[in-house]
């Protein structure tokens, strides 16, 4: 009987460990230092690199101004296929009691039951809703609102995007005779291309082969930050939709993105695609920005544009406006991009969750918060009375797009199936710059797809709530 | 020392191994089962559905395309690279001035981590600037001038005609692995052998034939296995270099979408059936290959 004794003992040692262990891993340092007047709170973000110094000042900076909590911040990867840390976070009841939150990741980590419902916790703490939703630009407060909930609130807003072109790669190219003088006639390089037409003209003129090589181009339509952001930008500036909220329906084929898509598919056909994208797999960053070398003299920028420019080439000289439409398009159409702050299910202690809604509404909506976010990223704010938006306004170049945001009309869908729709969005993009599908049967697949995930999802949630 | 006592220390020596294994292998592996018949978000509790991601997965039009790439892939993608690290092997096994250093130069490439390796490739396969086509590019011409042929450089991980043929032609640069096992086997064929061959009139044709590739067969087995899993679970390559499998899809191998399932569209349920899918595949192209090789492999001791 020696032997089940051993045995019985080992496996108790076993248990033990295992014990031990969980209990290592489970409970964080500060929950056995909580018991000095501080309040600790976890916040996951995605800031690395340069930005996490100013990310650290500005958590420094709350700290300072609200002396009983603190933050400890954590740097945590998360894009649309890497938020794997947050949801075993969530599903091991240890989530942060504060995560930043992509735009489109809103809707659907709320379906999934991820995110708390700040509407209570926001009357509770005595804010008059109706006024803080006035201070927010539209797009800004409505992909934090989902199924009559505000799930999170925006924290930085990117006006997506601004059409820049590079005047000095223009001049030197109608110097030295590379554009005809009767395309040249029609180049305003003060004014820029503002409509679709004008685009052509411009991106035709500036293009340049050097026997079977392309070596400059003008705009690429599908190079606007990723495939799907692409169809986003040129599919509403078009007139198109992407979602009709009311019948929870896919409308990636709407005729006019479809027609966007349609345009863009141009653009491969008159290059060859691979001629385009040999050229593109030179484009570097920094110094090697194509748009400052010259080698893409048209681009699609996000507000870093304006930086990078301002980093690598201060004396570069070039234009910028909001983007173009064709006939029956939108006039200056952008959407909003950017992150915003939400506490996660499974934060229950009312304290820490008191203190996390100060530390979201200082960082979101203060005019201290806000400055240290412009600091941090140099993105804009998404409360509109930021004391950034002043100083902005006195910037020429950064008033352009100040403006762009100010009548920004779009976000990315309102809905849970976003990240999937993205990818399929993305897909179509590809197949039909490629000539595997016509447009419409691209757009229409992803349609078809998405929708039927879509339901799925909505269908599993009524099931179980 | 008494039974007990050696039960104990044995139990307790193997206990991290028995420990880690049960919780970090078996259970995931077993809870993969179970998960591949439900619905299951991570998020909230699976829910069981009987056999319906079994079934749709076989209506999946890209669940099959993602088989089909990555079936193609590995029947050149094996044989090319262990062609390659076998030719490499022979030649390196010469007795030559500085072999060891030739040997350490040809094996460097396989422990350079994967991601700068895929950088680098990204710019070796460039169509239009990178090096492999400017130096295809005037041989190609030379062709075309005296065939009175129009053969243009191939436009690699751009042309979706090209980019299995890319990626295969970037694995044979990592072969550094098999060559070295390669080389082993080769150091361990008995001289006397081929001694005797070749008084027997054998010549170096024959003389490798009949006795060099006999007598490595079990390696070659071996690297022929574990390229087969390796390949039908390649993902890390196609990740970088050529994401969402674009374009046009000719790079979505069933790891890369086995990952979009479990982590990008959150059906871990679904994705866990694909898992059991590939294990059987992979099991049914292992025994096909012991089958098929048993007439093949020799085992200079009592192995079968």
């Amino acid at each position: 009987m020696a032997g089940a004794k051993t045995i019985l003992r080992v496996v108790l040692l076993a248990a033990g460990a295992a014990l031990l262990i969980v209990f290592l891993v489970a409970v964080r340092p500060e929950d056995l230092s909580q018991h000095g007047q501080r309040t600790v709170i976890q916040v996951w973000h995605p800031w690395g690199g340069p930005m996490l110094e100013s990310f650290r000042e500005s958590a420094a900076a709350f700290e300072a101004a609200h002396p009983q909590i603190a933050c400890k911040l954590l740097f945590v990867p998360n894009d649309l296929s890497n938020s794997q840390k947050f949801y075993t976070g969530v599903v091991g009841n240890c989530p942060p009691e504060v995560m930043f939150v992509d735009g489109p990741q809103v809707a659907e980590w709320a379906e999934r039951g991820t995110l708390t419902d700040l509407t209570p916790l926001l009357k509770e703490a005595g804010v008059d809703l109706a006024k803080l939703e006035s201070e927010f630009f539209p797009p800004c407060w409505r992909q934090c609102f989902y199924k009559g909930r505000i799930c999170a609130i925006t924290w930085c807003a990117d006006p997506n995007f601004g059409l820049f072109w590079n005047k000095e790669a223009f001049r030197k190219a109608i110097a030295a005779g590379e554009i005809p003088a009767d395309l040249a006639k029609h180049i305003d390089l003060e004014r820029g291309p503002a409509t679709i037409e004008e685009l052509d003209l411009w991106s035709q003129a500036i293009t340049r082969y050097e026997g079977d090589r392309l070596v400059r181009i003008g705009v690429v339509p599908w190079g606007v930050y990723g495939l799907a952001n692409s169809i986003f930008t040129w599919g509403w500036a078009f007139g198109g939709e992407f979602y009709d909220p009311e019948h929870r329906k896919i409308t990636a084929n709407h005729p006019r993105v479809v027609k966007a898509l349609e345009w863009i598919c141009s653009y491969a056909k008159k290059h060859d695609i691979r001629r385009i994208a040999a050229l593109q797999s030179t484009f570097g960053s920094a110094e090697q920005n194509p748009f400052i070398t010259g080698k893409q003299a048209i681009q699609v920028f996000h507000i870093s544009g304006l930086d990078e420019a301002r980093k690598y080439a201060p004396n570069l000289d070039y234009g910028m406006a909001p983007m173009p439409q064709p006939e029956g398009g939108e006039a200056d159409s952008s959407w909003v991009g950017g992150w915003t702050m939400a506490i996660p299910t499974g934060v229950t202690d009312p304290g820490r969750r008191r203190a996390a809604l100060e530390y979201i509404l200082w960082a979101c909506a203060s005019p201290e918060g806000t400055r240290m976010e412009v600091r941090t990223i140099n993105g804009f704010p998404g409360w509109k009375p930021s004391p950034f938006f002043a100083s902005a306004d006195k910037d020429p170049r950064l008033r352009v797009f100040v403006d762009i945001l100010r009548r920004c009309k779009h976000q990315r869908p309102v809905m849970p199936a976003q990240g999937f729709y993205m990818h399929q969005l993305d897909r179509a993009v590809d197949k039909a710059v490629h000539g595997k599908l016509t447009p419409q049967q691209a757009l229409d697949q992803a349609a078809a797809e998405t929708q039927a995930f879509l339901d799925k999802m909505l269908r599993r949630s009524e099931a179980c709530p | 020392m008494n039974r007990a006592k050696e039960w104990r220390a044995g139990l307790l020596f193997i206990s991290p191994l028995v420990v880690g294994f049960t919780l970090f292998t078996i259970y995931p592996v077993l809870a993969s089962l179970y998960y591949s018949f439900c619905d299951f978000d991570i998020l909230s509790p699976a829910q069981p559905v009987g056999a319906a991601n079994y079934c749709e997965l076989i209506r999946d039009e890209r669940f099959r395309h993602s088989l089909y790439n990555t079936l193609v892939f590995t029947v050149f993608q094996v044989p090319v690279t262990m062609l390659t690290a076998l030719v490499l092997a022979f030649l390196l096994n010469m007795k030559l001035k500085g072999q060891a250093l030739y040997r350490t130069i040809f094996f460097l490439p396989s422990i350079v981590p994967l991601v700068a390796s895929s950088v680098l490739w990204l710019w070796l396969l460039n169509p239009d600037y990178g090096l492999l086509n400017t130096l295809l590019a005037p041989l190609l011409a030379g062709i075309n001038a005296v065939a009175g042929t129009a053969f243009k450089p191939p436009g690699w991980l751009v042309d979706e005609n090209y980019t299995k043929a890319a990626l295969i032609l970037m694995s044979t640069w990592g072969v550094g692995g098999s060559m070295i096992l390669y080389l082993a086997a080769l150091g361990d064929v008995p001289v006397t052998l081929y001694e005797a061959a070749e008084l027997d009139g054998a010549g170096p044709w024959r003389r490798a034939w009949h006795i060099t590739l006999p007598m490595i067969s079990p390696v070659l087995l071996f690297t022929l296995v574990m390229g087969l899993i390796s390949t039908f679970q390649y993902f890390s390559q196609a990740w970088i270099m050529t994401p969402n499998g674009q374009p046009g899809d000719a790079t979505l191998f069933y790891a890369l979408y086995l990952f979009y399932n479990a982590f990008l569209y959150l059906r871990m349920g679904y994705a866990s059936a694909q898992a059991w899918i590939l294990f059987l595949v992979i099991v049914a192209a292992t025994i096909l290959v012991f089958r098929i090789t048993r007439r093949f492999v020799y085992y200079g001791g009592e192995g079968t």
